[in-house]
């Protein structure tokens, strides 16, 4: 065999292991009557957990939350992290070390960050609801209204440096004569990211914003650690939501005919923004 | 006549950094804060937690050594650790040949794509098959499960890693190894290896991160024996006052360490992403 | 040493075809220079040749093997690239001996050699080093050391001068001629620089378009260009052409008629060659010599020191004379001079093949 397969070969049986037959057989179990409780009674049933979901209420609202949760996550973190990393690069004192500062969040568990958060809005013990009664702001973060923004607002707490990440790895292989030349010529700094900064960054903006949006559909860890799902279904995400289907009720059939409902959701916004990303 | 103006200009100039540097600062105050509140929490006496406008108190140990000493976490920390350790270990034999293939033998950006959409499969989908097939081989609350689960995010994502690694190494170097009289497997491990070792360790370390940080698939697969920390720490949520200052610990404790870390690799990180992600 | 024969090699990646059948023989001990503008095929025709680019058609022979499907290190021939492909995790030592540890041999002997070679390089003080603390220069006879510890059958270069300033360029051109006279190896030298290839070469390829254009020592090639394309390559400033047709007794001309004898029927489409340096006064040359005489309209010189370059016109067309400084002042802005084509100086190429047809 050519060395090239040979060297894909650790890879490729790893795969087959822990994603080809997980995912086959996960197809397997949608079409099927598939219960924790009833494993010895396992029945067929075609497309009905895909008709069934598709007309279940509770799954619609997990998947509005959700794509709320992901473009209001995403669209915050975009413009910070771009704007962090603009901000940085023409910081003269200290850049490293505000750097490695502004990176440390997504470094760190998220179940750990839920946590934090939970303890520091908590409108009881939380310190930043104390003082914002100090100076007449009260906010309950956590009701129904507002407890989907605030996951949001700590999501890009977290994760508003992995774009700031990106941009500063963007904006370091940005070649440097169009601007130099722009500077020349006297273009200003709003000139300048307008028709130069953000034309050249546009492929690195559609590989982060793909690679966040895909990631933020994931969102589990703070729903788990701060709201359960609630209040009522207001933050009840669409991973919660399959986890709760499958390892609450256990009813794995239609569990995993919503995990492939969101795959193929998922593969949609791929494409999408990876035509958009090719077509320069 | 000219001083005038310059003396403007530069102030100006020297205004607009004071105003960088003050956003900057504020968005580093953001991040610093919540570890900061934690960190009070850790060594405040326990009737004190549940304040939030305390600063000053006379700091105890207390949690510290309860978490530290009498607790299950030295053993979840025992867990993560090998638990990460296992998965970057199989990442790297099997992703780093196959990154190497894809890299030299110009697979096209299909393939490297799927290896990010690998890493992008929502592990909802991934979760339900893997969770019944280890409960049908027993391996239910045992690392090797959660070695297994992790593997499917990290190996993506290492070899993802490597293939902008590999890329940035010019192909002259191994032709020069082969014309040397080495075989073309010889050149990849005699030469190409050992000059993209740091590469190689800041994707260990990446990885080793992602499989420490992660608590969905821990949380289904393990249970009393196999715990991890991030399932451990949420385990102390039942935000009762006297749990707060041991929460605060047993993040502290997974947290510190990854922050430490990620310093060093963060360079690497904005390298890789400059020279992969970022053209792909 | 041995020579090397390429038979009808041919290379295609996907569906494009880059080498369309290439046939050549280098003696032992030659040093030929395979010479092309840039995209032309000769780095595949060199890869091709090391076995690091599969061939699609053809045969490859080093001395009497046929090598074609061989691996690179079971060709014993060295390469040295154009950015140098230095090991960066080695000393200079290690790079240079790393191929002599390929071959299993012992430690005492690669040391003497690779010390040998430094010696010759003038490298020897840098063998503790690491690439990166080396210049350009440095780093460029680190890979011809390493090349040339190896002892191979046969070298090949792939424009390894081109990342080195102009001055440097120059010496290293001298250093390594001397190498090669020292270590009489045939040697395959890839340029796209002619002044590199005429100066080194004992023979010259001239490549274009994946083919061969015309085989030749540097002065066949300058002397006797086989088609148009290699008189307009070699040669600075380029050859001036007109385009003509044969006429009755001689050629016809845009710029007047030419006495000059052609085996072609009359009415034939031809373009008709001189070197900027072939335009004489007409007192230059005799009667006989001289096969046209054209006013040329003087519009600048520029000047290089010894000799100038002169743009001129004539029937709208431009021109390029090269003179000697002292001549320079007949050239004023504007001025009429009468200039005489030698005979024996022109070139005649047919304007529908290309080919030489005269001259
Ligand atoms: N790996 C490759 N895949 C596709 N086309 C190639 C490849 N390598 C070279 N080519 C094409 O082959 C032609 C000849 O290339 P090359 O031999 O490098 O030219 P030269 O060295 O004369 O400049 C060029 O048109 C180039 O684009
Ligand atoms: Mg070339």
């Amino acid at each position: 065999m050519h060395l090239r397969f040979r060297l894909i070969l650790p890879l490729a049986a790893a795969m087959t292991v822990i994603m080809a037959y997980p995912l086959v057989f996960s197809a397997w179990i949608s079409f099927h009557d598939y219960r924790l409780t009833r494993l010895q009674d396992v029945r067929f049933r075609g497309v009905e957990n895909y008709a069934f979901i598709l007309s279940d209420a509770p799954f619609g609202r997990a998947l509005v939350n959700t794509m709320t949760f992901v473009a209001g996550a995403v669209s915050i973190e975009l413009v910070l992290g771009l704007g962090l990393a603009l901000l940085l690069q023409r910081l003269v004192r200290f850049q490293n070390f505000a750097r490695a500062v502004l990176l440390a969040p997504m470094f760190i568990t998220p179940i750990a960050v839920g946590l934090m958060f939970r303890f520091l809005l908590n409108s009881e013990l939380g310190v930043i609801p104390y003082y914002l009664a100090t100076i007449g702001v009260e906010i309950a973060w956590f009701d129904e209204r507002l407890a989907l923004f605030s996951l949001m607002l700590i999501d890009a707490w977290q994760w508003t440096p992995f774009m700031l990440l990106m941009f500063l790895a963007g904006l370091e292989a940005l070649p440097k004569d169009p601007f130099e030349a722009a500077r020349v010529d006297g273009a200003s700094a709003w000139i300048t990211f307008w028709n130069l900064t953000l034309p050249l960054l546009r492929p690195v903006i559609l590989v982060a914003l793909i690679i966040r949006a895909l990631d933020a559909f994931k969102v589990f860890e703070y729903v788990w650690a701060i709201t359960r799902g609630g209040p009522g279904d207001a933050t009840e995400t669409i991973l919660f939501h399959i986890y709760k289907t499958g390892f609450r009720f256990f009813r794995l059939g239609e569990a995993a005919a919503m995990a492939y409902v969101l795959i193929g959701i998922l593969m949609f916004l791929v494409i999408v923004l990876y035509t958009a990303m090719r077509r320069r | 006549m000219t001083a005038p103006t310059q003396d403007g200009l530069l102030s100006r100039r020297r205004l607009t950094l004071v105003a960088i540097e003050f956003v900057v600062a504020l968005a580093i105050a953001i991040v610093l804060f919540p570890f900061l509140w934690i960190f009070l929490a850790s060594i405040k006496p326990p009737e004190l937690v549940t304040e939030p406008n305390v600063w000053m108190f006379p700091p105890t140990a207390a949690n510290w050594h309860d978490v530290l000493l009498e607790s299950d976490v030295p053993k979840n920390i025992i867990n993560s650790f090998v638990v990460s350790v296992a998965t970057v270990i199989i990442a790297l034999v099997t992703g780093c040949p196959a990154a190497y293939s894809f890299s030299r033998f110009k697979t096209g950006s299909g393939t490297r794509f799927s290896v990010l959409a690998a890493e992008m499969m929502p592990p909802a989908i991934l979760i339900l098959p893997l969770f019944l097939v280890l409960f049908r081989l027993g391996l239910i609350d045992t690392l090797a499960a959660v070695v297994l689960a992790h593997l499917t995010f990290v190996v993506p994502v290492v070899t993802w890693f490597l293939i902008g690694f590999f890329d940035e190494i010019p192909r002259e170097l191994e032709e020069q190894a082969m014309i040397d009289g080495y075989t073309q497997f010889q050149a990849f491990y005699k030469v190409i290896l050992p000059v993209v070792r740091p590469g190689l360790a800041a994707a260990a370390v990446f990885g080793f991160v992602l499989s420490w940080n992660d608590m969905f698939y821990a949380l289904i697969l393990t249970g009393g024996e196999s715990r991890t920390l991030p399932v451990a720490i949420a385990g102390f949520w039942t935000f009762r006052g006297i749990d707060m200052g041991k929460m605060a610990v047993a993040i502290l404790v997974a947290v510190v360490p990854i922050l430490i870390i990620s310093f060093f690799i963060q360079k690497h990180l904005v390298r890789s992403l400059g020279g992969g992600a970022v053209k792909f | 040493m041995s020579g090397v024969q390429l038979k009808n090699l041919r290379k295609s990646f996907g569906l494009t075809e880059v080498l369309k059948g290439i046939n050549l023989t280098v003696e032992s001990r030659e040093f030929t220079v395979l010479l092309g503008p840039s995209g032309c095929g000769k780095s595949t025709t060199l890869r091709m040749l090391a076995g690091l680019e599969p061939v699609s058609e053809g045969e490859i022979w080093i001395g009497d093997r046929n090598v074609t499907d061989l691996e690179p290190r079971d060709r014993n021939i060295a390469m040295v690239f154009q950015n140098y492909a230095l090991y960066p995790n080695m000393t200079i030592a290690q790079n240079m001996g790393f191929g002599l540890k390929a071959k299993k041999m012992p430690r005492a002997e690669i040391s003497a050699r690779v010390n040998e070679a430094a010696a010759m390089l003038n490298i020897a003080d840098l063998l503790a080093r690491r690439p990166k603390e080396l210049s350009g220069g440095q780093q460029q006879r680190v890979a011809i050391g390493r090349a040339i510890v190896r002892e191979p059958n046969l070298f090949l270069f792939d424009e390894p001068l081109s990342n080195l300033d102009t001055k440097l360029r120059v010496e290293m051109r001298t250093e390594l001629l001397r190498l090669h006279r020292s270590l009489d190896a045939t040697t395959i030298y890839v340029t796209h620089d002619q002044e590199e290839a005429m100066t080194m070469a004992n023979r010259i390829v001239v490549m274009n378009g994946g083919q061969i254009e015309q085989i030749g020592t540097p002065s066949e090639i300058y002397f006797k260009p086989n088609s148009r394309m290699v008189a307009g390559f070699i040669g600075s400033p380029a050859m001036n052409f007109v385009d003509g047709r044969v006429g009755v007794d001689g050629l016809e001309t845009s710029i007047g008629p030419v006495a000059h004898p052609t085996k072609l029927a009359s009415g034939d489409a031809v373009i008709l060659g001189f070197r900027p340096d072939d335009l004489y006064f007409p007192d230059e040359l005799t009667a006989y010599q001289a096969a046209m005489s054209v006013d040329f309209t003087a519009e600048f010189v520029e000047l290089l020191g010894a000799r100038g370059i002169v743009t001129l016109r004539a029937a709208g067309a431009e021109f390029k004379g090269v003179f000697e400084e002292r001549f320079l002042h007949r050239f004023a802005e504007g001025a009429t001079v009468a200039l005489a084509l030698s005979r024996d100086r022109l070139h005649l190429f047919s304007a529908t093949s290309g080919e030489r047809v005269g001259g």
